[in-house]
């Protein structure tokens, strides 16, 4: 158990006569951007970005996706809409229809409104798909586009790299 | 012989050394300002009726964006206050790698506070190193929960995840560094003339006034008083580290200073305390899966964020709804100072000024 | 986050009874809810054994004593937490207002968190109002209620009387009612912002 102290910050002197020149100062400051400027020589700190990109961390939540069954290839999402609750920004709206197997169900359509998705990945932690969450965040962070109503990505965008949902076989992204 | 008349100018709300959009209308005689009165309320999201009207789990992304740049401070005191109002205690290893993650968020605050506040009074170069490690951290919080700046990287009841692999190691580098780079920003700035003709002696406020106007962090550190929640109202493990809480001894913008380097030293400290004694064991403790607290429950939850005291009172109805958050923001009181500091200083001052208490507009305004 | 456990009953306490006017200092609620146990806060003594008859009702949450306090007694009451050596609240952490429309005879409520970190005590101190009957203001007491108090004004719209500068804070000067309020509606009303979505 210790206890955090309290200690008063020392001030540094008055200024001595010699400090009053901007000159010693100068000099010091000069010697730290030397120094930086020559190693940005051999190592530079920025990137190129839309030539050069920073590699994205396993990790980085990018905007939602939905995803297939690894192994069936069937759309993984049974319209448990815990999704659409737990979202902050209300921006899923899914329409569901019987499974053609007769068994559950399975979105008719899936929306989700990209322009107010805040990437905060509660849906994809919330989903309680099996074996894994249907919607995921992907790495997708580049959302520039011509018009409002581009960004309600729907089943089409969502499903990017599946085959189009009811043939097929789908693979689970490479995460 | 001479007459001078008071002038009234704005200076902002879009202006770059106010941080964000806050306007301030100055009534000047000649440079020396009589009266500053803050406008505030561009950037009012309503964060706080909206989340009376969304699920507890949900609320922590939108508190990300009262303070975004120190989100993870915001999350924490949220998540906090609803742990309170269940009476859920978070498990050890939960509540130390929070410390960890807090202190990160401290470093990473000052530091971008140490960026804006030295090009504020003209120092350019400190902008771009301050930046370079801030970058450091935030590549550390997109590893451990995958976003640079809105985290939502808490929940109810503990951490939703472990560190990746190879994390704690990429801490232990950057803190390596961190003092070497912390005395290069001291280089350029503690000993500078120009920096400290531009901050000795302006805006003092002594420790009666600072603590009746609601100031806290380090802007109420600067005038000696070492009102700071981690000792006083210490949550999660903070109690089980040794670390320092530096206070000033004149309270002008330049203690201010002083205060958030060394407070940067400190964070370091326990980050590194807290690695070296990381328990084992769960990281989320059990909390139902519909959180529904009792009527009447009310909670109300301090944390230390790098601004100052950010607490979050929560009042229950017994819905699964909050039926009031109210989101104690340091900013908005720390910005209530800033007419009692301005006084009698010159036009130029104010802007070392709003740097000094660190506001973040998004904050002020909820 | 699908644990089926809960740590305590989910069923909510009995509701704290309505507060009669001047209910005695003494009256304490009976809740089966281990959180809210009364906890020791030499605060909340003095204040019973001081100005006990200023008391309408005292719970606690979590260890946090929630007093509520009449009215007319208001300024009383927070100077002598402020100044008494065993309270010493020198610090205002907020105030804000509630709106609970189910309590019709005062549907507004002011909290006060009251830190004294000298003695290391929390306190919420609550006073009851309606729209039209103004609250004394606390802002002499701590300049920091100036802010605070506007907000209020500002969100659910309770007035405060003796404030310096009770003008609307957050929101433009023209706006037309008090957002914080339940009957507003999330959205916004019609006509509220004109701004393109
Ligand atoms: S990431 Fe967050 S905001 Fe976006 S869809 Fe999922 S829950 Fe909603
Ligand atoms: S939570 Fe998952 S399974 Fe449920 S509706 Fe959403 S995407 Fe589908």
């Amino acid at each position: 158990m210790s206890e955090a102290r309290a200690v008063v910050i020392p001030r540094p002197a008055p200024l001595p006569w010699w400090k009053r020149f901007f000159l010693v100062e100068m000099l010091q400051g000069m010697s730290v951007t030397m120094k930086h400027y020559l190693r940005g020589w051999r190592e530079p700190f920025t990137v190129q970005y839309p030539e050069e990109r920073l590699p994205l961390d396993p990790r980085f939540r990018g905007y939602p996706r939905l995803r297939m069954h690894p192994e069936t290839g069937d759309e993984l999402c049974n319209v448990c809409r815990q999704c659409e609750k737990i979202c902050p920004t209300l921006c899923i709206a899914i329409e569901e229809e019987p499974h053609p197997s007769g068994k559950g169900r399975r979105p008719r359509q899936f929306t989700v409104d990209y322009e107010r998705c805040c990437q905060c990945g509660l849906c994809a932690e919330a989903c309680g798909s099996d074996p894994i969450s249907a919607i995921y965040m992907s790495h997708d962070y580049e959302l520039a586009d011509y018009g409002r109503d581009r960004f309600r990505a729907q089943k089409d965008r969502l499903y990017l790299g599946f085959p189009a949902p009811p043939a097929g076989k789908g693979k689970a992204p490479g995460k | 012989m001479y007459q001078t008349s008071e002038l009234e100018i704005n200076m902002g709300p879009q202006h770059p050394a106010t941080h964000g959009v806050l306007r301030l209308v100055l009534r000047l005689d000649g440079e020396t300002i009589v009266e500053v009165k803050p406008v505030i309320g561009y950037l009012h999201r309503g964060v706080e009726k909206l989340s009376e009207n969304r699920g507890y789990r949900s609320v922590t992304p939108l508190t990300d964006r009262l303070d975004y740049c120190a989100a993870f401070a915001e999350n924490h005191s949220y998540v906090g206050a609803v742990e309170k109002l269940l009476g859920v205690e978070v498990p050890p290893r939960a509540q130390a790698m929070r410390v960890v993650l807090a202190e990160l968020q401290r470093i990473a605050s000052h530091l971008i506070w140490l960026a804006t506040h030295g090009l504020d009074i003209g120092a350019m170069t400190i902008f771009l190193y301050a930046f370079r490690e801030r970058e450091k951290c935030l590549d550390l919080f997109e590893g451990y929960c995958g976003a640079r700046l809105t985290y939502n990287a808490l929940r109810i009841g503990g951490v939703p995840q472990e560190f990746p692999d190879g994390w704690t190691e990429a801490l232990r580098r950057f803190l390596d560094e961190l003092p070497t780079r912390i005395a290069q920003y001291e280089t350029l700035l503690t000993g500078n003339r120009i920096w400290r003709l531009r901050t000795e002696g302006v805006g003092v406020i002594d420790a009666r006034t600072a603590l009746g106007l609601g100031l806290t962090g380090p802007t109420l550190r600067g005038s000696g008083v070492d009102y700071d929640v981690r000792k006083y109202a210490p949550y999660e493990n903070y109690r089980d580290y040794a670390f320092d809480i530096p206070v000033g001894s004149k309270g002008d913008t330049y203690d201010r200073y002083l205060i958030r380097m060394e407070e940067m030293r400190q964070s370091r400290r326990i980050i590194l305390q807290a690695l070296e004694a990381l328990p084992d064991g769960p990281i989320l403790a059990k909390v139902a899966g519909r959180i529904r607290p009792p009527k009447g429950a009310e909670a109300y939850f301090m944390t230390e964020s790098p601004r100052g005291e950010m607490s979050v009172y929560l009042v229950s109805d017994g819905t699964d709804k909050p039926y009031r958050v109210r989101f104690r923001s340091p900013c908005f009181n720390n910005l209530q100072g800033l007419p009692t500091l301005s006084k009698g200083h010159m036009v130029a001052d104010v802007v070392a000024l709003i740097g000094s208490i660190d506001i973040v507009l998004g904050c002020v305004d909820r | 986050m699908s644990d089926q456990d809960q740590p305590k009953p989910p069923q909510p306490p009995a509701p704290p009874p309505a507060p009669a006017p001047a209910a005695p200092a003494a009256a304490k609620e009976k809740a089966p809810d281990p959180l809210a146990a009364e906890v020791s806060s030499p605060a909340l003594e003095r204040l019973r054994a001081v100005h006990g008859a200023a008391l309408v009702e005292v719970r606690f949450w979590a260890g946090l004593p929630l007093v509520e306090v009449g009215r007319e007694q208001l300024v009383p009451v927070m100077t002598f937490l402020r100044d008494d050596p065993s309270c010493r609240f020198d610090h205002l952490s907020t105030c804000f207002a509630t709106d609970v429309p189910e309590r019709a005879e005062a549907p507004l409520e002011m909290t006060y968190c009251l830190f004294s970190w000298p003695t290391r005590q929390l306190l919420a101190v609550k006073v009851r109002t309606t729209a039209e009957t103004p609250i004394p203001t606390v802002s002499a007491i701590w300049p920091s209620a100036d802010w605070n108090e506007r907000e209020a004004f500002d969100m659910v719209g309770i007035r405060f009387q003796g404030h310096p500068n009770l003008t609307r804070i957050l929101l433009p000067d023209d706006w037309t009612g008090h957002p914080l309020r339940r009957d507003y509606p999330l959205e916004g009303k019609p006509g509220d912002h004109k701004v393109y979505r």
